[in-house]
C-alpha cells in the first residue's frame, strides 16, 4: 500500500463520536424550537388572496380608465379634452403594470384598435393562461377572451351617471372575478372527468 | 446521497421533527470533522453545538439550497475557522479518544492502529490549518476540490496546491517519524 493511500485509509477511518454532554445540549435545544408565528398561516392566507384579488385589481385598473374617460368626456378641461381628442382619434398601444404590496408586477399590454376600443392582454392568472379584454367603452360592452381554454365571455354594462355608474362597474369587476375563480375550479373538474367519460369539455359559463 | 436529500426536503418544508434526525445523521461526521481540524475534541462539540444550535433556531426563516450535508460542513468549516486562533492543540486527548472507538477487536492489531493514528494525528497538527482543512475535506468529508473550493469560497487552484503541500508535508513527517 503507498502511503498516501495509507493516510487516505485511517483519515477516512478518523471517528470522534459525538458525546452524551453534546447530546444532552442539542436535546435541549431541540425542545425550545421556535413555534410558528401565529400569523403565518394569515399571512399566507393573505399572499393567497392577494393572488386572487389580482383579476379585481386588474379589472378595476380598466374600469377606472373607463370612468376617468367617462367622467372627463363632458371636456370642461381644455388640456385634458386635447388628450381625450387624441385617444378618440388616434390608434396607439401602451403597458400597464400593476403591482400590490411590492409584489412581482402583473404587466398588461393595452392597445386602441380604433377610437373607443380598448384592447387589454395579460398573464395575471397562473394556470389559465392568456385573457384578452376587448372594452367598447363608447357602449359599455366588453368581451373577455380566456386563450388557453377557448372560452369567451360577453359582458354588457349600461353606464349609468355618477355613483350608479361606478358601482355598476365595480359589480361588474367582481363579477369577473367570480368567473376567473370558478373557471379555474370548472377547468379542473372537467380536466379530471375527462378521461373516465371521454366527453369534451364545454364551455360553463 | 437520498436520505440527505429528503432531510433537507422535510427541513425546508418546515417539519421540526426532522431536526433530531438531522442530528443523530450527522453528528458523528461533523464532530470528527471539526475535531481533526482544531486538534481538540471539546471545541469541536462546541462548533458542532453552535451550528446545530442555529439551524435549529432558524427552521422556520431558513431555506438550504444546497444539500443538508453540504451546507452543515460549510457552517462546521467556517465556525472552525474563527475560533483556530484560539485553539489548543489536544493530540492526547484525540488520541485516548481513538483507543476507545478503535474498531479492530484483536488487542494486538488494535495497539498497532493506534499508534498509526497517534502519528497521524500528530503529524496532522504540525500540518497548517488550512491545509490540513482541505486534506481532511479531501479524505474524510470525501468531498471534490470543486466543492471544497466553494465551501473555503477559495479559487480552486489554491485549494489543489493546499491540498498538494499538506500532503507532501503530512507523507514526509509520518516517513520521518518512522525512521526514528
Amino acid at each position: 500500500m503507498r502511503p498516501s493511500d495509507k493516510i487516505n485509509k485511517m483519515l477516512k477511518e478518523l471517528n470522534f463520536p459525538a458525546s452524551s454532554r453534546l447530546d444532552q445540549k442539542i436535546a435541549l435545544e431541540l425542545r425550545n424550537i421556535p413555534q410558528k408565528h401565529p400569523d403565518r398561516d394569515m399571512q399566507i392566507w393573505r399572499m393567497f388572496m392577494n393572488r386572487k384579488m389580482m383579476p379585481v385589481s386588474a379589472v378595476l385598473a380598466i374600469i377606472m380608465i373607463t370612468i376617468i374617460y367617462f367622467s372627463f368626456s363632458s371636456g370642461s378641461n381644455v388640456a385634458f379634452a386635447e388628450v381625450l381628442k387624441a385617444i378618440q382619434t388616434t390608434s396607439y398601444r401602451f403597458t400597464l403594470s400593476l403591482s400590490y404590496n411590492n409584489e412581482k408586477p402583473n404587466i398588461m399590454k393595452a392597445m386602441v384598435l380604433e377610437p373607443g376600443i380598448i384592447r387589454y392582454d395579460t398573464e395575471f392568472l397562473p394556470g389559465l393562461g392568456t385573457l384578452s379584454s376587448i372594452s367598447n367603452i363608447n357602449n359599455g360592452e366588453s368581451l373577455l377572451l380566456f386563450h388557453e381554454k377557448k372560452i369567451a365571455q360577453k359582458l354588457d354594462s349600461t353606464m349609468e351617471e355618477g355613483f350608479a355608474g361606478t358601482r355598476a362597474l365595480l359589480q361588474s369587476a367582481i363579477t369577473i372575478s367570480g368567473t376567473c375563480g370558478a373557471l379555474k375550479t370548472a377547468a379542473k373538474q372537467i380536466s379530471a372527468e375527462r378521461p373516465s367519460t371521454g366527453l369534451k369539455p364545454k364551455a360553463f359559463l | 446521497m437520498l436520505q440527505d436529500k429528503i432531510l433537507t426536503w422535510q427541513y425546508n418544508h418546515g417539519r421540526t421533527d426532522v431536526l433530531s434526525k438531522i442530528y443523530r445523521h450527522y453528528k458523528d461526521h461533523l464532530v470528527t470533522l471539526a475535531a481533526a481540524m482544531l486538534m481538540n475534541k471539546s471545541l469541536a462539540e462546541d462548533v458542532v453545538h453552535s451550528v446545530f444550535a442555529r439551524l435549529i433556531r432558524s427552521c422556520n426563516s431558513l431555506k438550504i439550497t444546497t444539500s443538508m450535508r453540504k451546507y452543515l460542513v460549510t457552517c462546521v468549516v467556517n465556525e472552525s475557522r474563527n475560533i483556530n486562533k484560539s485553539a489548543f492543540s489536544h493530540v492526547q486527548e484525540l488520541s485516548q479518544e481513538l483507543q476507545m472507538n478503535s474498531s479492530e477487536t484483536r488487542p494486538d492489531k488494535a495497539a498497532v492502529e493506534n499508534e498509526e493514528k497517534l502519528l497521524l494525528l500528530e503529524a496532522m497538527s504540525s500540518v497548517p490549518f488550512e491545509q490540513r482543512q482541505v486534506i481532511l475535506l479531501r479524505h474524510h468529508g470525501q468531498m471534490k476540490f470543486r466543492e471544497i473550493a466553494a465551501i473555503l469560497n477559495e479559487p480552486i487552484n489554491t485549494v489543489q496546491g493546499r491540498y498538494r503541500y499538506g500532503l507532501e508535508k503530512l507523507r514526509s513527517l509520518l516517513i520521518s517519524e518512522k525512521e526514528k
